[in-house]
């Protein structure tokens, strides 16, 4: 770190001397209850000036009530906030944010009618009176987004953006003024490769000027990359806060979770047996044109085969996908599931063809509907007879489901919305299989799913792939596409570059396809 | 199991409890202010009273919680008041009558439906736009001197004193507690009950789950137009002369017992059940507001500040609730 030293740090001070500065913001024995359930049973944790310091834990272990204390949304029962020091208590997130702390929330909490530009800025303003005039305020948002070596035309309201444009812009909002803790939950989850790394320079940048950054992810190579420190949280607690030479990735897992999600998480389970590809064709994608001028693409997809798609953000694996479901149509080319022409979405759910978008909240779930609605909805007809539904054959095949998938709620009739996004994804999944498919088509389907639910969606994609549904899997987490993927597809250009075959999977050679270095000898 | 109920129904929006006392509350305080008003010839009026706007909301109820909105309610009304009554005094069997009304309605309410979902206009403007053609209408072929009788059976369906068999309430009131339990059990356990949640909680979630939004679309606005119809024509018996502008308080009323009753305006929560309480605190302010002397401009004035009140106190803390 000394390499990294901040400004506040006098140079040539010794460790003891360093030790006596207060760090920026101190928390200590931090706790909260909501009614029965426990949040944070006792949290301390030290963030210094110039660090980048990572915190990470399930979801459930009270990572999202530490990051809503600190920027203060939620009081704590007990336990203090010191900063610079001395104790503070933030009233509310207008008085966090005046001692300098800011917050860029997992979300993406973006009003969709504005222009980029008025989401960058809200918030600064008062209900009357504008802090400053169009032309200043179109400065600080292009300053902003700058930072982040993004530039996005300003106008364009925020609902046409792509999802990892709409994060940038939720980050360049926490980014538009002054500030000295940046807090960032689960921030890079929508954003490619090149996006990221950006915002990682960024990052680096304001370590390097003094300031603090929180940084909350699922990613463990990310964490190994950017932390000084990383902070576990297990069930409420701080049970660790190890320098980037102890962190290592299994430690880490193992001090976050049980033994058996560790060793998931890390892609050390039994990877995919490898799939007999005569097993027939279910979906074939012939000289399908994405756009003008962009190179034709063939794709066959068999029976039992896990198919990966993959590509820097906007590269056209997205649109391809959502051609394969029949919401959009290629320049060219035709998909046939099965026997049926796929034109349409009805078209596309005839040949058994399931689709997951990628926005789970906006596209996904029903939210304030239980677990049972949200599993059902589109095939309430099996469950019902003259129009009513059965209930107790409704529950069994609930029941039955939720067990399958490991869904972890309050039982079949608890909100959605009360249950973590990894287990919201476990049911949305289970809705797609009620239709019995078979082809799944599945859009990132791990965004923001805590390690221990990817486990067990990892398995439960390897046991459908077992009983020959066949799945194309499009993931910007590139491990996850190596440990579960017979083949991926690599997109450039609204082209597919590469498949690489199992025995040629790994990540660099992804990246390197995906960057548009692929080895002619890739090519499947 | 009533408990557990309860507490599921809460989940669908805030304290049902609040509800009832305030529906029993204001009830009570109006006994303590104005003598004899603890009887029950006022009871049945309240309940005859409530049960006709209770009719009339169903539909505004079923198509705020599908995320939309029925401003057509009040035309509907006096469509079928004024054509049930006319075709009646011209001789018709009221069966025949009655049913060509229905049939009428439910077109007019699927139209709304199909343009509504079908054309992406806001309902707002497809309701009020429709609506006013159909008042339009109305007056065109009557000229605005309708006129009409009906049978007096229809009359005793709607008269305080009047019975069900053995029950001492007026067939109007029996007929709505029926219709809320069915739409009430409708709402939870049908297939198109379920469907009209979820597209109210999510359109776009229920476009990629491949629900049926145009059919479910008609149907709640056919089923809207059907049950204004009704209540039209129970209103024909109540009122007796033959007027299109019969249905013009319920455009508000209706609206404000849904939002009363706690079903936010953004959709996918609350209910009928909820709705039926908003009735009859409605009605309960409204007889107050009688009680008490004030005349007919006075008690609109009243009731329109009133029920603004409710709704930001009572109103508001539910909707905080949900957003959570």
């Amino acid at each position: 770190m000394s390499d990294l030293a901040p400004m506040t740090r006098a140079p040539g001070m010794d460790a003891t001397a360093a030790a006596a500065i207060p760090p920026l913001l101190e928390a200590r024995g931090l706790r909260r209850s909501f009614g029965a359930t426990i949040a944070l049973d006792d949290v301390s944790l030290g963030l210094a000036g110039g660090e980048i310091h990572a915190l990470i834990g399930e979801n459930g272990s009270g990572k999202s009530t530490l990051i809503k204390m600190l920027s203060g949304i939620v009081r704590p029962d007990s336990g203090e906030i010191r900063c610079d020091g001395s104790p503070v208590r933030f009233a509310d997130p207008q008085a966090a944010r005046r001692a300098g702390i800011v917050t860029c929330f997992q979300e993406t909490l973006v009003l969709e009618e504005l222009s980029v530009r008025d989401n960058i800025v809200l918030g600064q303003d008062g209900v009357i009176r504008r802090c400053r005039g169009p032309a200043a305020e179109a400065a600080l948002a292009r300053a902003a987004l700058a930072e982040l070596g993004v530039a996005i035309d300003l106008d364009r309201p925020l609902g046409r953006l792509k999802l990892a444009q709409r994060q940038l812009v939720t980050i360049a909002r926490a980014l538009a003024g002054p500030w000295r803790l940046l807090i960032l939950d689960e921030s890079t989850s929508a954003l490619d490769v090149e996006e990221r790394d950006r915002l990682f320079d960024a990052l680096f940048r304001y370590r390097a000027a003094g300031r603090a950054i929180l940084f909350v992810s699922h990613r463990m190579d990310e964490i190994a990359r950017i932390a000084d420190r990383t902070t576990v949280l297990r069930s409420g607690r701080s049970v660790a806060t190890l320098a980037a030479a102890q962190a290592d990735t299994p430690r880490l897992l193992a001090l976050m979770s049980g033994p058996e999600e560790a060793r998931a998480a890390l892609g050390q389970a039994t990877p995919s047996p490898p799939t007999a590809r005569s097993r027939g064709v279910v979906l074939r994608a012939d000289g399908i044109v994405l756009r003008p001028r962009a190179a034709p693409i063939a794709l066959d997809l068999s029976a039992g085969e896990i198919l990966g798609l993959a590509g820097l953000e906007g590269h056209g694996q997205e649109r391809f996908l959502d051609c394969i479901a029949g919401l959009a149509a290629p320049d060219r080319g035709t998909i046939t599931g099965g026997t049926t022409r796929v034109r349409s979405v009805v078209d596309a759910a005839r040949a058994g063809i399931a689709f997951l978008p990628r926005d789970r909240k906006r596209d996904g779930i029903f939210a304030p509907l239980s677990v049972a609605d949200n599993l059902t909805i589109a095939r309430l007809g099996r469950f019902s007879r003259a129009g009513l539904i059965r209930r107790i054959r409704r529950l069994e095949a609930v029941r039955t489901a939720m067990a399958r998938l490991r869904v972890r709620a309050r039982g079949p009739e608890a909100a959605i919305d009360t249950l973590s996004g990894g287990n919201q994804q476990k049911v949305l999944l289970g809705r797609l299989l009620l239709t019995e498919p078979r082809v799944l088509a599945l859009n990132d389907p791990m965004r923001g799913v805590d390690p221990g639910a990817k486990h067990d969606l990892y398995d439960e994609l390897r046991a459908l792939a077992a009983t020959r549904i066949a799945v194309l899997l499009l993931s910007t987490e590139l491990p996850e596409l190596c440990l579960l993927c017979d083949r991926v597809a690599v997109f450039r250009d609204h082209a597919v570059v590469a498949v690489l075959d199992r025995a040629a999977l790994s990540e660099p050679r992804l990246i390197a396809a995906m960057f548009g270095h692929a080895a002619a000898d890739d090519r499947a | 199991m009533l408990a557990r109920h309860l507490s599921r129904w809460r989940g669908e929006g805030g304290g049902y409890a609040a509800l009832v006392l305030l529906a029993s509350g204001l009830y009570l305080g109006t006994a303590a202010l104005i003598p004899g008003y603890l009887s029950l010839a006022s009871l049945r009026s309240v309940l005859l009273l409530a049960s006709l706007l209770g009719i009339a909301a169903i539909g505004q109820t079923l198509t705020i919680v599908l995320g939309g909105l029925d401003l057509s309610i009040p035309a509907v009304i006096g469509f079928a008041e004024v054509t049930v009554a006319q075709l009646y005094g011209q001789g018709w069997p009221f069966a025949a009558a009655a049913l060509l009304v229905l049939a009428a309605a439910l077109l007019f309410g699927a139209m709304n439906g199909l343009v509504a979902s079908g054309l992406e206009v806001h309902p707002l403007i497809v309701t009020l736009a429709s609506g006013s053609i159909l008042l339009g209408a109305i007056l065109a072929v009557t000229h605005g001197q309708a006129s009409g009788t009906v049978p007096d059976w229809l009359s005793a369906t709607v008269s305080v004193v009047g019975h069900t068999g053995p029950i001492p309430l007026p067939g109007a009131v029996v007929a709505w507690l029926v219709a809320a339990a069915g739409i009430v059990i409708l709402e939870h356990r049908s297939v198109p009950g379920r469907w009209l949640y979820a597209i109210g909680a999510n359109a776009s979630a229920a476009r990629y789950a491949r629900l049926p939004l145009r059919r479910v679309w008609m149907l709640a606005y056919a089923v809207s137009a059907g049950f204004a119809a009704l209540a039209g024509m129970l209103l024909a018996g109540f009122s007796g002369a033959a007027d299109a502008e019969v249905g013009a308080p319920y455009l508000f009323t209706t609206v404000a017992a849904v939002v009363i009753g706690g079903t936010p305006l953004s959709g996918g929560r609350g209910g009928y059940g909820r709705t039926v309480l908003g009735c009859l605190i409605i009605t309960e302010l409204t007889t107050l507001l009688i009680g008490l002397g004030l005349d007919q401009p006075g008690q609109e004035i009243f009731l329109g500040a009133m029920i603004v009140l409710l709704v930001a106190t009572y109103g508001r803390q539910t909707h905080l609730g949900l957003r959570v």
